[in-house]
């Protein structure tokens, strides 16, 4: 999709990490797009991370059908997409949303999921989608921070 | 007594009251938790959560944090819904030495922000400039 710089898994959605290095190492990126329905429903987790984005960048959260009604319409400018789970980026992507590339973050410990690549963890219901995507020829790289060193899920998974 | 919680990436808060015990000792009412690999949002609230719990006696909290816009920051920031805590990011030694060795019965939580603040700014200098 025209203006989408980076498409990111994270279960922090936006943290010291993202807003420093990912907006550093991608310098285009002028707008920050939230997508995760819980958040949508909460203002205080708003207010916070309005309160988080550097000046100059300006941060919308939506719920995964105001995306995909949103998306349809393109990006008007260079833009970063931030979601906690890869089944959001699955939902995306069957609605028609075009993303080629997917950077996993942040995929922490939790019940059902088991320690996938250092510290991202996945369930096998994860594993099956990540597949699904590098099947339909999505990029899907591990890469916490930028000093690291990218890891393609593909060859994780075969 | 306003209540003390210093927040760190790491070990690096709990370090930190160590190196602060070392010199002024231990302070009352001051805790330190560490977010760690494998850690998720979830699992580093209920900690941060808990020793919320320990410190506060109804005087409010501060929360000494290492980073602006860090787990630890973001992670604390909700528990604004529901205890009294204000946050100060990018917490020094200075800092936790004033907040161990000034804080007194009768310290309200605002004066003491503001004293954190102008403590913590004041105290970075170049040593030995000609």
């Amino acid at each position: 999709m025209k203006n989408l710089e980076f498409t990111r898994i994270d279960d922090r959605l936006i943290h010291g990490q993202v807003v420093a290095a990912w907006l550093h190492a991608y310098g285009k990126v002028q707008h920050i797009i939230v997508i995760d329905d819980k958040t949508r429903q909460d203002p205080f987790m708003q207010e916070m991370f309005s309160l988080l984005v550097p000046s100059g960048i300006t941060i919308e959260i939506l719920s995964i059908a105001e995306a995909i009604e949103s998306l349809k319409g393109g990006l008007a400018k260079p833009t970063m997409i931030i979601v906690k789970v890869p089944q959001t980026i699955q939902t995306l992507i069957n609605a028609g949303v075009d993303i080629d590339f997917v950077n996993i973050g942040g995929m922490g410990m939790t019940p059902g999921r088991k320690k996938f690549f250092q510290n991202v963890s996945t369930s096998p219901e994860e594993n099956e989608i990540l597949k699904q995507l590098i099947a339909k020829g999505i990029k899907v790289e591990i890469q916490i921070i930028p000093a690291q060193k990218k890891v393609d899920v593909a060859s994780l998974l075969k | 007594m306003v209540g003390i919680v210093v927040l760190s990436h790491g070990q690096f808060a709990g370090e930190a009251v160590k190196s602060a015990a070392m010199l002024v000792g231990h302070g009352e009412r001051l805790a330190s938790e560490g977010v760690l690999e494998g850690d998720t949002p979830e699992t580093f609230y209920t900690r941060v959560h808990q020793i919320i719990e320990q410190v506060d006696d109804g005087s409010g909290v501060i929360a000494l944090v290492d980073l602006f816009g860090g787990t630890p920051n973001n992670t604390v920031y909700q528990l604004k819904r529901e205890k009294n805590v204000r946050i100060i990011t990018g917490f020094n030694l200075p800092m936790l030495i004033y907040a161990i060795t000034e804080r007194t019965e009768t310290t309200t939580q605002a004066e003491l922000v503001e004293a954190l603040m102008r403590v913590g700014a004041s105290e970075i200098k170049e040593f030995g400039k000609a």
